[in-house]
Protein backbone atom coordinates (compact mmCIF):
# COMPACT_ATOMS: atom_id res chain seq x y z
CA UNK A 1 0.00 0.00 0.00
CA UNK A 2 1.37 3.41 -0.94
CA UNK A 3 0.24 6.29 1.26
CA UNK A 4 1.06 9.92 0.45
CA UNK A 5 0.76 12.48 3.25
CA UNK A 6 0.16 16.08 2.26
CA UNK A 7 -0.52 19.18 4.33
CA UNK A 8 0.50 22.80 4.24
CA UNK A 9 0.76 22.78 8.06
CA UNK A 10 3.94 21.31 9.52
CA UNK A 11 2.49 20.03 12.79
CA UNK A 12 -0.50 18.51 11.07
CA UNK A 13 1.76 16.82 8.54
CA UNK A 14 3.53 15.12 11.44
CA UNK A 15 0.18 13.84 12.63
CA UNK A 16 -0.62 12.43 9.18
CA UNK A 17 2.74 10.66 9.02
CA UNK A 18 2.22 9.16 12.48
CA UNK A 19 -1.20 7.93 11.35
CA UNK A 20 0.25 6.42 8.15
CA UNK A 21 3.02 4.74 10.12
CA UNK A 22 0.37 2.65 11.92
CA UNK A 23 0.18 0.60 8.72
CA UNK A 24 3.48 -1.20 8.92
CA UNK A 25 3.52 -2.73 5.45
CA UNK A 26 2.89 0.53 3.70
CA UNK A 27 5.25 2.71 1.75
CA UNK A 28 4.86 6.26 3.02
CA UNK A 29 5.54 9.37 0.99
CA UNK A 30 5.50 12.84 2.43
CA UNK A 31 4.84 15.75 0.08
CA UNK A 32 5.79 19.25 1.02
CA UNK A 33 5.84 22.54 -0.76
CA UNK A 34 9.12 24.36 -0.91
CA UNK A 35 8.92 28.07 0.00
CA UNK A 36 5.89 27.32 2.13
CA UNK A 37 8.06 25.56 4.69
CA UNK A 38 11.36 27.15 5.66
CA UNK A 39 14.72 25.33 5.59
CA UNK A 40 14.57 24.36 9.30
CA UNK A 41 11.08 23.00 8.94
CA UNK A 42 12.07 20.91 5.93
CA UNK A 43 15.05 19.62 7.92
CA UNK A 44 12.71 18.71 10.78
CA UNK A 45 10.30 16.89 8.47
CA UNK A 46 13.14 14.99 6.80
CA UNK A 47 13.88 13.34 10.15
CA UNK A 48 10.48 11.63 10.23
CA UNK A 49 10.10 8.03 9.26
CA UNK A 50 8.99 8.11 5.63
CA UNK A 51 10.00 6.18 2.54
CA UNK A 52 10.25 9.26 0.36
CA UNK A 53 10.20 12.95 1.06
CA UNK A 54 9.09 14.82 -2.03
CA UNK A 55 9.72 18.54 -2.12
CA UNK A 56 7.65 20.33 -4.73
CA UNK A 57 9.09 23.59 -5.93
CA UNK A 58 7.42 26.46 -7.73
CA UNK A 59 7.66 30.19 -7.21
CA UNK A 60 3.87 30.49 -6.98
CA UNK A 61 3.97 28.47 -3.75
CA UNK A 62 5.31 31.57 -2.10
CA UNK A 63 1.86 33.05 -2.02
CA UNK A 64 -0.16 29.93 -1.44
CA UNK A 65 -1.60 29.32 -4.83
CA UNK A 66 -3.92 26.35 -4.63
CA UNK A 67 -3.83 25.78 -8.39
CA UNK A 68 -0.06 25.41 -8.33
CA UNK A 69 -0.30 23.03 -5.36
CA UNK A 70 -3.00 21.03 -7.09
CA UNK A 71 -0.97 20.69 -10.24
CA UNK A 72 2.12 19.71 -8.25
CA UNK A 73 0.15 16.99 -6.50
CA UNK A 74 -1.41 15.83 -9.78
CA UNK A 75 2.07 15.45 -11.28
CA UNK A 76 3.16 13.49 -8.19
CA UNK A 77 0.06 11.27 -8.50
CA UNK A 78 0.81 10.55 -12.14
CA UNK A 79 4.38 9.58 -11.38
CA UNK A 80 3.96 7.50 -8.21
CA UNK A 81 0.33 6.32 -8.34
CA UNK A 82 -0.34 6.25 -4.58
CA UNK A 83 -3.27 4.20 -3.31
CA UNK A 84 -4.20 6.82 -0.78
CA UNK A 85 -3.54 10.52 -0.31
CA UNK A 86 -3.94 11.51 3.30
CA UNK A 87 -4.55 15.15 4.12
CA UNK A 88 -6.12 17.22 6.89
CA UNK A 89 -9.59 18.72 7.19
CA UNK A 90 -8.19 22.23 7.42
CA UNK A 91 -9.47 24.61 4.77
CA UNK A 92 -6.23 25.19 2.83
CA UNK A 93 -5.69 21.43 2.46
CA UNK A 94 -9.31 20.77 1.50
CA UNK A 95 -9.20 23.50 -1.17
CA UNK A 96 -6.29 21.74 -2.83
CA UNK A 97 -7.31 18.12 -2.34
CA UNK A 98 -11.01 18.43 -3.23
CA UNK A 99 -10.04 19.96 -6.58
CA UNK A 100 -7.38 17.30 -7.03
CA UNK A 101 -9.91 14.49 -6.44
CA UNK A 102 -12.22 16.12 -8.97
CA UNK A 103 -9.39 16.43 -11.50
CA UNK A 104 -8.32 12.79 -11.01
CA UNK A 105 -11.93 11.59 -10.80
CA UNK A 106 -11.25 9.68 -7.60
CA UNK A 107 -13.27 9.60 -4.35
CA UNK A 108 -12.63 12.17 -1.67
CA UNK A 109 -13.93 11.81 1.86
CA UNK A 110 -13.33 14.66 4.24
CA UNK A 111 -13.69 15.15 8.00
CA UNK A 112 -12.68 11.53 8.70
CA UNK A 113 -11.85 10.53 12.23
CA UNK A 114 -10.32 7.15 11.50
CA UNK A 115 -9.60 4.73 8.69
CA UNK A 116 -8.35 1.23 8.08
CA UNK A 117 -7.55 -0.93 5.09
CA UNK A 118 -9.95 -3.61 4.00
CA UNK A 119 -8.76 -6.31 1.59
CA UNK A 120 -6.16 -5.18 -0.93
CA UNK A 121 -8.04 -2.49 -2.74
CA UNK A 122 -10.45 -0.98 -0.25
CA UNK A 123 -10.47 1.44 2.61
CA UNK A 124 -12.94 1.72 5.45
CA UNK A 125 -13.17 5.27 6.74
CA UNK A 126 -15.26 6.79 9.52
CA UNK A 127 -16.30 10.37 9.22
CA UNK A 128 -18.32 12.98 11.06
CA UNK A 129 -21.76 13.84 9.79
CA UNK A 130 -24.12 16.53 11.03
CA UNK A 131 -21.26 18.43 12.61
CA UNK A 132 -19.98 15.47 14.51
CA UNK A 133 -23.22 14.29 16.07
CA UNK A 134 -23.17 11.23 13.80
CA UNK A 135 -20.48 8.93 12.45
CA UNK A 136 -20.76 7.31 9.04
CA UNK A 137 -18.61 4.45 7.86
CA UNK A 138 -17.76 4.34 4.17
CA UNK A 139 -16.12 1.72 2.03
CA UNK A 140 -13.95 3.32 -0.65
CA UNK A 141 -12.07 1.86 -3.57
CA UNK A 142 -8.48 2.91 -4.17
CA UNK A 143 -7.09 5.25 -5.29
CA UNK A 144 -8.72 7.79 -2.98
CA UNK A 145 -8.11 10.92 -0.97
CA UNK A 146 -9.24 11.27 2.61
CA UNK A 147 -8.92 14.22 4.92
CA UNK A 148 -8.74 13.59 8.62
CA UNK A 149 -9.38 15.84 11.58
CA UNK A 150 -5.91 16.19 13.09
CA UNK A 151 -5.44 15.69 16.79
CA UNK A 152 -3.07 17.83 18.81
CA UNK A 153 -0.79 15.01 19.87
CA UNK A 154 0.73 12.11 17.98
CA UNK A 155 3.40 9.43 18.36
CA UNK A 156 6.13 10.42 15.99
CA UNK A 157 8.20 7.77 14.29
CA UNK A 158 11.68 9.22 13.91
CA UNK A 159 13.72 7.30 11.39
CA UNK A 160 14.56 9.79 8.69
CA UNK A 161 13.41 9.92 5.10
CA UNK A 162 14.97 7.11 3.09
CA UNK A 163 14.99 9.23 -0.06
CA UNK A 164 14.57 12.93 -0.71
CA UNK A 165 13.45 14.11 -4.11
CA UNK A 166 12.92 17.63 -5.36
CA UNK A 167 10.41 18.16 -8.17
CA UNK A 168 9.87 21.39 -10.04
CA UNK A 169 6.20 22.02 -10.77
CA UNK A 170 5.67 23.45 -14.21
CA UNK A 171 2.67 25.74 -13.60
CA UNK A 172 3.45 29.42 -14.05
CA UNK A 173 0.12 31.20 -14.08
CA UNK A 174 -1.96 32.07 -11.08
CA UNK A 175 -5.55 33.00 -11.75
CA UNK A 176 -6.31 34.00 -8.18
CA UNK A 177 -4.14 36.78 -6.81
CA UNK A 178 -3.70 37.58 -3.17
CA UNK A 179 -4.09 41.32 -2.87
CA UNK A 180 -3.51 41.67 0.84
CA UNK A 181 -3.28 39.69 4.08
CA UNK A 182 -3.97 41.33 7.41
CA UNK A 183 -2.80 39.38 10.45
CA UNK A 184 -5.24 39.29 13.34
CA UNK A 185 -4.62 38.62 16.96
CA UNK A 186 -6.32 35.44 18.01
CA UNK A 187 -7.07 33.74 21.25
CA UNK A 188 -8.48 30.72 19.50
CA UNK A 189 -6.14 28.23 21.17
CA UNK A 190 -7.07 29.65 24.55
CA UNK A 191 -10.70 29.14 23.61
CA UNK A 192 -10.05 25.53 22.68
CA UNK A 193 -8.32 24.88 25.98
CA UNK A 194 -11.04 26.40 28.16
CA UNK A 195 -13.31 23.98 29.95
CA UNK A 196 -16.19 26.37 30.50
CA UNK A 197 -17.68 28.37 27.65
CA UNK A 198 -20.31 31.07 27.83
CA UNK A 199 -21.83 31.51 24.37
CA UNK A 200 -23.63 34.63 23.31
CA UNK A 201 -26.37 34.61 20.67
CA UNK A 202 -28.98 36.55 18.81
CA UNK A 203 -31.16 37.31 21.85
CA UNK A 204 -28.41 39.43 23.40
CA UNK A 205 -29.25 42.81 21.95
CA UNK A 206 -26.77 45.18 23.53
CA UNK A 207 -22.99 44.97 23.21
CA UNK A 208 -22.75 46.74 26.59
CA UNK A 209 -23.69 43.45 28.22
CA UNK A 210 -20.47 41.82 27.06
CA UNK A 211 -18.27 43.04 29.96
CA UNK A 212 -20.84 41.65 32.39
CA UNK A 213 -20.90 38.31 30.60
CA UNK A 214 -17.12 38.34 30.58
CA UNK A 215 -17.05 38.82 34.37
CA UNK A 216 -19.53 35.98 34.75
CA UNK A 217 -17.29 33.75 32.62
CA UNK A 218 -14.24 34.83 34.59
CA UNK A 219 -15.81 33.78 37.89
CA UNK A 220 -16.35 30.33 36.37
CA UNK A 221 -12.82 30.31 34.99
CA UNK A 222 -14.27 30.22 31.51
CA UNK A 223 -14.33 32.23 28.30
CA UNK A 224 -17.08 33.96 26.42
CA UNK A 225 -17.54 33.23 22.77
CA UNK A 226 -20.21 32.80 20.17
CA UNK A 227 -21.23 30.61 17.29
CA UNK A 228 -20.17 31.41 13.76
CA UNK A 229 -23.36 33.13 12.67
CA UNK A 230 -23.55 35.59 15.49
CA UNK A 231 -19.89 36.34 14.96
CA UNK A 232 -20.40 37.08 11.27
CA UNK A 233 -23.60 38.99 11.81
CA UNK A 234 -22.54 41.53 14.39
CA UNK A 235 -18.75 41.42 14.42
CA UNK A 236 -18.56 41.45 18.25
CA UNK A 237 -16.19 38.50 18.23
CA UNK A 238 -13.20 37.66 16.08
CA UNK A 239 -13.34 33.99 17.04
CA UNK A 240 -16.16 31.53 17.41
CA UNK A 241 -16.82 27.98 18.36
CA UNK A 242 -17.74 25.95 15.36
CA UNK A 243 -17.01 22.77 13.58
CA UNK A 244 -13.26 23.31 13.80
CA UNK A 245 -13.70 22.85 17.54
CA UNK A 246 -15.08 19.39 16.90
CA UNK A 247 -12.32 17.77 18.90
CA UNK A 248 -12.85 20.07 21.86
CA UNK A 249 -14.89 18.73 24.69
CA UNK A 250 -16.10 21.30 27.18
CA UNK A 251 -17.20 20.53 30.72
CA UNK A 252 -19.87 23.19 30.67
CA UNK A 253 -21.49 25.38 28.02
CA UNK A 254 -23.93 28.08 29.07
CA UNK A 255 -25.83 29.54 26.12
CA UNK A 256 -27.16 33.05 26.48
CA UNK A 257 -29.82 33.61 23.85
CA UNK A 258 -28.20 31.44 21.18
CA UNK A 259 -30.74 30.54 18.48
CA UNK A 260 -28.70 29.26 15.56
CA UNK A 261 -27.25 25.80 16.02
CA UNK A 262 -25.73 25.15 12.61
CA UNK A 263 -21.95 24.71 12.93
CA UNK A 264 -22.51 24.27 16.66
CA UNK A 265 -24.23 20.88 17.06
CA UNK A 266 -20.98 18.93 17.29
CA UNK A 267 -19.61 21.12 20.06
CA UNK A 268 -22.89 20.98 21.97
CA UNK A 269 -23.07 17.20 21.58
CA UNK A 270 -19.60 16.78 23.04
CA UNK A 271 -20.07 19.06 26.04
CA UNK A 272 -20.59 17.30 29.36
CA UNK A 273 -23.28 19.73 30.47
CA UNK A 274 -25.26 22.33 28.52
CA UNK A 275 -27.41 25.03 30.10
CA UNK A 276 -29.47 27.27 27.82
CA UNK A 277 -31.06 30.57 28.76
CA UNK A 278 -33.48 31.62 26.05
CA UNK A 279 -36.71 33.44 25.45
CA UNK A 280 -37.71 30.95 22.80
CA UNK A 281 -39.39 27.73 23.95
CA UNK A 282 -39.15 26.37 20.38
CA UNK A 283 -35.42 27.08 20.13
CA UNK A 284 -33.65 24.20 18.39
CA UNK A 285 -30.76 24.47 20.81
CA UNK A 286 -33.12 23.30 23.56
CA UNK A 287 -32.87 19.78 22.15
CA UNK A 288 -29.14 19.80 22.75
CA UNK A 289 -29.35 21.14 26.30
CA UNK A 290 -29.58 19.46 29.69
CA UNK A 291 -31.31 22.43 31.27
CA UNK A 292 -33.44 25.12 29.66
CA UNK A 293 -34.23 28.35 31.44
CA UNK A 294 -36.99 30.24 29.67
CA UNK A 295 -36.05 33.78 30.57
CA UNK A 296 -34.66 36.94 29.04
CA UNK A 297 -30.88 36.45 28.91
CA UNK A 298 -30.40 40.24 28.88
CA UNK A 299 -32.07 40.59 32.26
CA UNK A 300 -30.71 37.62 34.14
CA UNK A 301 -27.00 38.41 33.99
CA UNK A 302 -26.86 40.91 36.92
CA UNK A 303 -28.64 38.51 39.24
CA UNK A 304 -26.42 35.65 38.12
CA UNK A 305 -23.22 37.53 38.91
CA UNK A 306 -24.64 38.63 42.28
CA UNK A 307 -25.69 35.09 43.23
CA UNK A 308 -22.50 33.48 42.01
CA UNK A 309 -20.29 35.98 43.87
CA UNK A 310 -22.39 35.47 47.03
CA UNK A 311 -21.99 31.68 46.92
CA UNK A 312 -18.25 31.88 46.25
CA UNK A 313 -17.78 34.25 49.20
CA UNK A 314 -19.67 31.81 51.43
CA UNK B 1 -23.81 40.09 -16.01
CA UNK B 2 -24.97 36.45 -15.87
CA UNK B 3 -25.00 34.78 -12.51
CA UNK B 4 -25.87 31.23 -11.48
CA UNK B 5 -26.70 30.28 -7.92
CA UNK B 6 -26.60 26.69 -6.79
CA UNK B 7 -29.56 25.87 -4.58
CA UNK B 8 -30.04 22.68 -2.67
CA UNK B 9 -33.09 21.11 -1.14
CA UNK B 10 -32.10 19.88 2.29
CA UNK B 11 -33.59 17.56 4.79
CA UNK B 12 -33.08 19.46 7.96
CA UNK B 13 -32.48 17.41 11.05
CA UNK B 14 -35.32 17.90 13.46
CA UNK B 15 -35.44 16.36 16.88
CA UNK B 16 -38.95 15.44 17.90
CA UNK B 17 -39.54 13.61 21.13
CA UNK B 18 -36.99 10.83 21.04
CA UNK B 19 -36.61 10.42 17.30
CA UNK B 20 -34.77 12.28 14.57
CA UNK B 21 -37.03 13.53 11.78
CA UNK B 22 -36.44 15.61 8.68
CA UNK B 23 -38.22 18.47 7.01
CA UNK B 24 -37.55 19.51 3.39
CA UNK B 25 -36.64 23.08 2.61
CA UNK B 26 -34.32 25.23 0.49
CA UNK B 27 -30.93 25.42 2.19
CA UNK B 28 -31.33 28.71 4.10
CA UNK B 29 -27.70 29.62 3.39
CA UNK B 30 -28.31 29.42 -0.38
CA UNK B 31 -30.62 32.41 0.01
CA UNK B 32 -27.55 34.56 0.51
CA UNK B 33 -26.40 33.63 -3.02
CA UNK B 34 -29.85 34.52 -4.42
CA UNK B 35 -29.72 37.88 -2.65
CA UNK B 36 -26.14 38.64 -3.79
CA UNK B 37 -27.14 37.77 -7.38
CA UNK B 38 -30.26 39.95 -7.15
CA UNK B 39 -28.28 42.96 -5.91
CA UNK B 40 -25.59 42.55 -8.59
CA UNK B 41 -28.13 42.23 -11.39
CA UNK B 42 -29.94 45.29 -10.10
CA UNK B 43 -26.69 47.24 -10.25
CA UNK B 44 -25.13 45.91 -13.45
CA UNK B 45 -28.08 44.37 -15.33
CA UNK B 46 -28.23 40.82 -16.65
CA UNK B 47 -29.97 37.63 -15.57
CA UNK B 48 -29.90 35.01 -12.86
CA UNK B 49 -30.07 31.24 -13.05
CA UNK B 50 -30.84 29.04 -10.09
CA UNK B 51 -29.43 25.57 -10.61
CA UNK B 52 -30.49 22.58 -8.56
CA UNK B 53 -30.53 18.80 -8.56
CA UNK B 54 -33.93 17.44 -7.63
CA UNK B 55 -34.06 13.94 -6.30
CA UNK B 56 -37.84 13.90 -6.03
CA UNK B 57 -40.50 15.57 -8.12
CA UNK B 58 -42.09 17.45 -5.21
CA UNK B 59 -38.76 19.26 -4.69
CA UNK B 60 -39.54 21.21 -7.89
CA UNK B 61 -42.54 22.89 -6.22
CA UNK B 62 -40.37 23.94 -3.28
CA UNK B 63 -37.79 25.38 -5.68
CA UNK B 64 -40.33 27.45 -7.62
CA UNK B 65 -40.34 29.84 -4.66
CA UNK B 66 -37.11 31.33 -6.02
CA UNK B 67 -39.14 33.14 -8.69
CA UNK B 68 -40.57 35.35 -5.93
CA UNK B 69 -37.04 36.41 -5.08
CA UNK B 70 -36.11 37.94 -8.42
CA UNK B 71 -34.72 34.83 -10.11
CA UNK B 72 -35.17 34.78 -13.91
CA UNK B 73 -34.41 31.14 -14.70
CA UNK B 74 -34.73 27.96 -12.70
CA UNK B 75 -32.75 25.07 -14.16
CA UNK B 76 -33.40 21.71 -12.57
CA UNK B 77 -31.56 18.46 -13.11
CA UNK B 78 -34.10 15.73 -12.47
CA UNK B 79 -33.72 12.08 -13.34
CA UNK B 80 -34.01 8.76 -11.45
CA UNK B 81 -30.23 8.48 -11.99
CA UNK B 82 -29.64 11.59 -9.86
CA UNK B 83 -30.74 9.95 -6.61
CA UNK B 84 -28.23 9.41 -3.77
CA UNK B 85 -25.28 10.68 -5.76
CA UNK B 86 -21.87 10.97 -4.17
CA UNK B 87 -20.06 14.29 -4.35
CA UNK B 88 -18.09 13.37 -7.46
CA UNK B 89 -21.24 12.41 -9.37
CA UNK B 90 -23.09 15.52 -8.11
CA UNK B 91 -20.30 17.72 -9.40
CA UNK B 92 -20.60 16.05 -12.82
CA UNK B 93 -24.34 16.73 -12.96
CA UNK B 94 -23.99 20.37 -11.87
CA UNK B 95 -21.12 20.98 -14.28
CA UNK B 96 -23.12 19.42 -17.11
CA UNK B 97 -26.06 21.74 -16.30
CA UNK B 98 -23.87 24.83 -16.17
CA UNK B 99 -22.21 23.93 -19.47
CA UNK B 100 -25.65 23.57 -21.10
CA UNK B 101 -26.73 27.07 -20.07
CA UNK B 102 -26.30 29.17 -23.23
CA UNK B 103 -23.61 31.87 -23.12
CA UNK B 104 -20.91 32.04 -20.48
CA UNK B 105 -21.77 32.75 -16.87
CA UNK B 106 -19.72 35.42 -15.11
CA UNK B 107 -20.23 34.27 -11.55
CA UNK B 108 -21.37 30.97 -10.05
CA UNK B 109 -22.38 31.21 -6.42
CA UNK B 110 -22.45 28.37 -3.91
CA UNK B 111 -23.00 28.34 -0.20
CA UNK B 112 -19.91 26.88 1.41
CA UNK B 113 -22.02 24.55 3.58
CA UNK B 114 -25.57 23.45 4.13
CA UNK B 115 -27.05 22.52 7.50
CA UNK B 116 -27.25 18.86 6.51
CA UNK B 117 -23.72 18.72 5.15
CA UNK B 118 -20.88 20.61 6.71
CA UNK B 119 -18.20 18.99 4.57
CA UNK B 120 -18.28 21.86 2.09
CA UNK B 121 -16.34 20.57 -0.89
CA UNK B 122 -18.92 20.35 -3.70
CA UNK B 123 -18.14 23.87 -4.92
CA UNK B 124 -14.46 22.93 -5.25
CA UNK B 125 -15.31 19.80 -7.23
CA UNK B 126 -17.50 21.83 -9.60
CA UNK B 127 -14.88 24.57 -10.02
CA UNK B 128 -12.38 21.92 -11.09
CA UNK B 129 -14.81 20.23 -13.48
CA UNK B 130 -15.53 23.63 -15.11
CA UNK B 131 -11.86 24.62 -14.99
CA UNK B 132 -12.76 27.83 -13.18
CA UNK B 133 -10.80 29.60 -10.47
CA UNK B 134 -12.56 29.63 -7.13
CA UNK B 135 -12.85 31.82 -4.06
CA UNK B 136 -13.71 29.79 -0.99
CA UNK B 137 -15.29 30.83 2.31
CA UNK B 138 -16.01 34.35 1.10
CA UNK B 139 -17.45 36.75 3.65
CA UNK B 140 -17.76 39.73 1.27
CA UNK B 141 -17.12 40.29 -2.41
CA UNK B 142 -17.45 43.14 -4.84
CA UNK B 143 -16.80 43.89 -8.53
CA UNK B 144 -13.95 46.05 -9.78
CA UNK B 145 -13.99 46.24 -13.60
CA UNK B 146 -13.94 42.62 -14.75
CA UNK B 147 -12.51 41.39 -11.46
CA UNK B 148 -14.11 40.00 -8.36
CA UNK B 149 -12.43 41.03 -5.12
CA UNK B 150 -13.20 38.98 -2.03
CA UNK B 151 -12.64 39.17 1.69
CA UNK B 152 -11.99 35.88 3.46
CA UNK B 153 -11.64 35.73 7.22
CA UNK B 154 -9.79 32.91 8.97
CA UNK B 155 -8.99 32.53 12.65
CA UNK B 156 -5.92 34.72 12.38
CA UNK B 157 -6.00 36.49 9.02
CA UNK B 158 -8.16 38.63 6.77
CA UNK B 159 -7.25 37.74 3.18
CA UNK B 160 -8.18 39.80 0.13
CA UNK B 161 -8.11 37.86 -3.12
CA UNK B 162 -8.88 39.02 -6.63
CA UNK B 163 -9.72 37.06 -9.73
CA UNK B 164 -10.99 37.78 -13.21
CA UNK B 165 -14.46 36.57 -14.12
CA UNK B 166 -15.71 33.92 -14.78
CA UNK B 167 -15.27 32.65 -11.25
CA UNK B 168 -16.93 30.27 -8.83
CA UNK B 169 -17.51 31.69 -5.35
CA UNK B 170 -18.29 29.63 -2.26
CA UNK B 171 -19.92 32.03 0.17
CA UNK B 172 -19.51 31.79 3.90
CA UNK B 173 -22.93 30.71 5.15
CA UNK B 174 -24.91 33.62 6.51
CA UNK B 175 -28.63 33.80 7.14
CA UNK B 176 -30.20 36.68 5.22
CA UNK B 177 -33.41 38.52 5.86
CA UNK B 178 -35.19 39.05 2.51
CA UNK B 179 -37.77 41.39 4.05
CA UNK B 180 -35.14 44.13 4.24
CA UNK B 181 -34.57 44.14 0.48
CA UNK B 182 -38.06 44.03 -1.07
CA UNK B 183 -37.11 41.45 -3.69
CA UNK B 184 -39.52 41.35 -6.59
CA UNK B 185 -40.29 38.85 -9.30
CA UNK B 186 -38.83 39.71 -12.73
CA UNK B 187 -41.77 38.27 -14.59
CA UNK B 188 -39.51 36.12 -16.75
CA UNK B 189 -39.72 32.91 -14.72
CA UNK B 190 -38.31 30.30 -17.08
CA UNK B 191 -38.40 26.77 -15.71
CA UNK B 192 -36.16 24.21 -17.38
CA UNK B 193 -36.03 20.57 -16.32
CA UNK B 194 -33.15 18.58 -17.77
CA UNK B 195 -32.59 14.83 -17.51
CA UNK B 196 -29.46 12.69 -17.82
CA UNK B 197 -30.01 12.10 -21.54
CA UNK B 198 -30.27 15.82 -22.28
CA UNK B 199 -27.18 16.48 -20.17
CA UNK B 200 -25.27 13.68 -21.90
CA UNK B 201 -24.57 11.80 -18.66
CA UNK B 202 -24.29 8.03 -18.64
CA UNK B 203 -25.15 5.79 -15.64
CA UNK B 204 -21.55 4.57 -15.37
CA UNK B 205 -20.24 8.12 -14.91
CA UNK B 206 -22.54 8.65 -11.96
CA UNK B 207 -21.84 5.38 -10.18
CA UNK B 208 -20.88 6.02 -6.57
CA UNK B 209 -17.28 5.39 -5.58
CA UNK B 210 -18.22 5.45 -1.90
CA UNK B 211 -20.44 2.91 -0.17
CA UNK B 212 -22.09 3.80 3.12
CA UNK B 213 -21.85 0.74 5.34
CA UNK B 214 -22.91 2.08 8.72
CA UNK B 215 -24.23 5.21 10.41
CA UNK B 216 -24.74 5.83 14.10
CA UNK B 217 -25.12 8.76 16.52
CA UNK B 218 -22.11 9.45 18.71
CA UNK B 219 -23.97 10.87 21.65
CA UNK B 220 -27.28 9.87 23.15
CA UNK B 221 -30.05 12.44 23.17
CA UNK B 222 -30.05 14.54 26.33
CA UNK B 223 -32.81 14.37 28.89
CA UNK B 224 -33.92 17.98 28.78
CA UNK B 225 -35.15 19.61 32.01
CA UNK B 226 -36.95 22.96 32.02
CA UNK B 227 -36.21 25.24 34.96
CA UNK B 228 -38.95 27.65 35.95
CA UNK B 229 -39.10 30.36 38.61
CA UNK B 230 -41.10 33.40 39.69
CA UNK B 231 -38.46 36.08 39.21
CA UNK B 232 -34.90 36.65 37.97
CA UNK B 233 -33.44 36.32 41.46
CA UNK B 234 -34.93 32.87 41.83
CA UNK B 235 -33.82 31.88 38.32
CA UNK B 236 -30.27 33.03 39.07
CA UNK B 237 -30.26 30.99 42.25
CA UNK B 238 -31.43 27.88 40.38
CA UNK B 239 -28.84 28.36 37.62
CA UNK B 240 -26.07 28.71 40.19
CA UNK B 241 -27.36 25.53 41.85
CA UNK B 242 -26.83 23.77 38.53
CA UNK B 243 -23.25 25.01 38.42
CA UNK B 244 -22.67 23.07 41.63
CA UNK B 245 -21.00 25.98 43.39
CA UNK B 246 -21.88 25.89 47.06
Amino acid sequence: MKIACFSSYKEKLKYLISKANNFTNSEIHCIILNYYFNRDEIEEISKLSVGKLIILTNLLFMRYDYEAFELGLAEYFKKYKPDLILTTSLINDIEVCARLASKLDIPFLNYCVDFQFKDDNKLLAKRFEYEGSYISEYEINFPAIISIIPEEKCNLAIGGAKEIEENVVTVNVSRVLIRDVIKQETKFDELKESKVIITIGEEIKDKKLLPKLESFAKILNGRISTNKFFSIKNGWFKEWIGFSGANSSYDLIINFGVNEIFDFIGVLSRAKRVITITLNPENEINNFSDYIILANPNKIIDELIRELTKRIKK
Amino acid sequence: MRIAVLVKIIRKLKLEEKTYNYEKLINPYDLRGILEAYLLIKKFGGETFVVSICEEKDDIEILKRVFDWGVDNLVIAHDPLFKDLDILAKSKVISAVIKKIPKTLDIILFSQYSPDNTHGSLSLFVAEKLNLPHLYGVRKFWIEDSKVVSEIITNNEIIYKEVRMPVLIALEPVLVDFTKYSLTSTGKKTLLIWDSKFLGLKPDELKSKLRLVNKYPIFPKREVKIITAQNYKEIASKVVDLLKIT
